[in-house]
């Protein structure tokens, strides 16, 4: 597969704390444009392993490529383009939302007056622009979601990878944030996600990969799962055969 | 359940409370059962002792009253302080307010269960250095040198009461998000009068302020009687002065209880962070460089924080005696009362400059460089590490030489041998700073002050060096040939030099 087409694609990535694996030998590749859904029991690896994608762990073994740079001998050059997005938000309380995209829009070497610009658009279309003389602090859990959100997409990233995104949203909110994330994706971004939610990735996914203590255990898009597992219901029912497989065997 | 047995359960939460709050305070509680075990033994020595001592009279001279009288005076303002800053976190920052409002529980009986830790806490901050000295003068002195005890406790009851009265006044005046910042920055002014004020009788000439004067006199003149004498005699054990000490500390805090009541209602039931939406705020345009978007983020989150705000003015406070000494030399025959003439400025402007604005520089950067609330997300933007900490440090240094450097340069103009200052007070802000920079663990803002603590000890006693190595450079040739100079400058250079060797420049701050 052409390299250049690729948004990630990670080489036996490898992580062990202790003497327990967390991740083993992960191999995957996600195309560009792509919306790939991460699932995995609590403790499986998938946060571990997105965190090593964000450059945030150091991998013990292994590589992941961001856009073609790889994360451990051009990490600079790999988060150019990547944003992570973790369950707990990365904010800071004392800061007002426009303050707080300001800051994070520097740490991306964006030009001051495209930021500014393109951080009105985004608290405007998150409809958190009337709130933009509170502290962030004071926000509930869902416009603090929709607050990282912005300043996750604030620099533009080509890879965008969240972790449970939508966790502790109301119905609406997380209505805007799934249009959001797939109107991102119709522009050519890519977008990997994690979440316990599988009607979320049963709807929004283009590819499914389903993680069991640390290793890939089943890759492709809903129906090639069902294949795999031999069951014709909802995501929720493949989930469980194939993760039931891995617990017995 | 009775009303007792309610305060009793309420009592015993925030004492859980206490106990928990952080593993650091139980070394208090060790230091507590070491008072006590000292005071049992001080007790008994105190039989033996007072055998031979010889007797002091009931009544004592006005002289001992005013001496007592302005140590209490001092007590009472730290105890201020302490109730005010602890008013703050007891009644708005612990999250259990809504559990135990919304039970059938008295609110009266909560905010008085909580005013009675509030004055157990006031007794116990002073009480850590007052009680050894009072067994100590009871064993010595006189045993009714025991009655700074129950003074103590009625105090504590006062400064309680105080605080309760002034935080909740604010909550009233200003409401209750307003009022941490506020109450926090006048519990930090309170705590450093005293100080202030010692300080600013060694500038000032009393010849220019009569009205002064004559306090003092009328104050020197008053008898052993005088109702304002009523918490020094306590001191003394004298049996009146005690029970209307400790029954007027009583009542005040009830009062007080009573008063604030309503305001504690308000204040708590408001959310300290919701409240009403505010009006949009302007927007300034983004920074056009990292540095300058590094410095605005810092001191954004600085100003914000009640506690910090504090506890950086508090610096500023005990700096402004220093600041004096910087004006001293163009007053001297200043009408306002100023009388710095007589003090060698040079040496006051080395110790202003180099232990004061060293320290002041060297706190700033700790708060700015270790406390990070969002570390993860400095580390996954395209910046080497290297590049944002040193972003921060300038940060932290900059306000501080643009406080410190024009005072040096206006009175290096008056006397150029003042010029040789900046030299001292550059490298101790850069060297410290990059010391701490190399040295620093990260931590939570809310956890400045148990971090303080938590420095390593050789990291404090190096900056602490690295302070008087550079004193020394600058203030030995005033008595000694210049050469000698040189070997503090060695020492000043070899100390971040030799941290930087230990630390290989390396950081542990995660990011």
């Amino acid at each position: 597969m052409d390299v250049t087409t690729l948004a990630l694609q990670l080489q036996g990535l490898t992580k062990r704390f202790g003497n327990k694996n967390a991740v083993h030998n992960l191999s995957l590749e996600v195309q560009n444009g792509e919306l790939f859904a991460f699932l995995g029991a609590n403790g499986a690896g998938k946060t571990t392993t997105l965190r090593m994608i964000a450059g945030l762990l150091e991998p013990d073994g292994g590589d992941a490529l961001v856009l073609g740079q790889s994360i451990r001998h051009a990490p600079q050059a790999a988060k150019t383009g990547l944003a992570y997005l973790p369950d707990d938000p990365l904010l800071y309380g004392k800061l007002r939302p426009m303050e707080h995209l300001e800051f994070v829009a520097g740490l991306w070497n964006m030009p001051p007056l495209e930021a500014q610009q393109r951080a009105e658009d985004w608290l405007q279309k998150l409809g958190l622009w009337e709130n933009r003389g509170e502290l962030i602090e004071g926000f509930s859990r869902g416009m603090k979601q929709k607050m990282a959100l912005a300043a996750a997409l604030i620099h533009q990233p080509k890879l965008m990878i969240l972790d449970e995104p939508l966790t502790g949203l109301d119905a609406s909110a997380a209505r805007q944030v799934k249009d959001l994330l797939q109107n991102y994706v119709q522009q050519g971004n890519t977008v990997i996600l994690t979440t316990h939610i599988l009607e979320v990735a049963e709807r929004l996914a283009t590819r499914i990969g389903i993680i069991s203590a640390g290793q890939l255990r089943a890759l492709g898009t809903l129906e090639e799962l069902r294949a795999l597992s031999g069951e014709q219901g909802s995501l929720e029912d493949v989930f469980l055969e194939l993760t039931r497989e891995v617990g017995e065997k | 359940m009775r009303l007792y047995a309610q305060m009793l359960l309420l009592l015993r939460h925030e004492w859980r409370l206490v106990l928990r709050s952080s593993p650091n305070t139980r070394w208090l509680w060790w230091l507590g059962l070491v008072i006590l075990a000292v005071t049992v033994v001080g007790g008994f020595i105190f039989r033996q002792a007072t055998l031979n001592l010889p007797t002091i009279p009931d009544v004592l001279p006005t002289g001992v009253l005013i001496f007592f009288s302005l140590g209490l005076i001092f007590i009472f303002s730290i105890m201020v302080s302490t109730a005010i800053h602890s008013a703050v976190q007891m009644l708005f920052e612990r999250t259990d307010m809504d559990l135990l409002l919304s039970s059938p529980l008295d609110t009266r009986l909560v905010l008085a269960s909580r005013g009675i830790w509030l004055a157990i806490t006031c007794f116990f901050t002073v009480a850590i250095f007052m009680i050894p000295l009072t067994l100590a003068a009871m064993i010595f002195v006189d045993l009714r040198l025991f009655g700074a005890i129950p003074a103590l406790i009625a105090l504590a009851f006062l400064a309680a009461g105080l605080g309760l009265i002034t935080t909740l006044g604010l909550v009233r005046l200003i409401g209750a998000k307003r009022t941490r910042t506020v109450a926090q920055v006048i519990g930090a002014l309170f705590g450093a009068s005293i100080y202030l004020l010692t300080q600013f009788s060694r500038f000032i000439n009393l010849e220019n302020f009569p009205w002064l004067s004559s306090i003092f006199m009328q104050v020197s003149r008053l008898e052993g009687s005088n109702p304002l004498f009523i918490p020094a005699r306590a001191i003394w054990l004298n049996p009146l002065s005690t029970v209307i000490l400790l029954a007027f500390g009583l009542i005040f805090f009830f009062g007080s209880v009573q008063l604030t009541h309503r305001a504690f209602l308000r204040g708590a039931t408001a959310s300290i962070l919701g409240g009403k939406i505010k009006p949009p705020s302007k927007i300034t345009a983004f920074a056009s460089s990292l540095e300058l978007n590094v410095f605005r983020k810092e001191w954004r989150l600085v100003l914000r924080d009640p506690m910090l705000i504090s506890q950086t003015l508090l610096q500023f406070i005990y700096l402004i005696p220093m600041f004096l000494a910087f004006f001293g030399g163009s007053s001297r025959s200043s009408p306002s009362g100023f009388n710095l003439q007589a003090i060698g400025t040079y040496p006051l402007l080395v110790v202003a400059a180099i232990l004061a604005g060293g320290s002041l520089a060297q706190s700033i950067t700790q708060i700015m460089v270790a406390a990070e609330d969002a570390a993860e997300l400095i580390r996954m933007s395209p910046n080497a590490g290297n590049r944002i900490r040193n972003a921060k440090l300038l940060a932290a240094l900059l306000p501080i030489w643009g406080l410190f450097i024009p005072l040096i340069i206006w009175r290096g103009l008056l006397d150029p041998k003042h010029f040789f200052i900046l030299l001292g007070f550059a490298a101790v802000t850069i060297f410290g700073g990059l010391m701490i920079l190399w040295t620093a663990k990260p931590f939570v803002r809310s956890d400045f002050k148990q971090h303080a603590r938590k420095q390593h000890w050789l990291v404090g006693l190096a900056l602490f060096f690295l302070s008087v190595a550079w004193s020394a450079a600058l203030l030995l040739p005033l008595w000694l040939p210049f050469w000698w100079s040189i070997p503090a400058v060695i020492f000043g250079l070899g100390i971040p030099a030799m941290t930087y060797w230990l630390t290989k420049g390396n950081s542990s701050l995660g990011y």
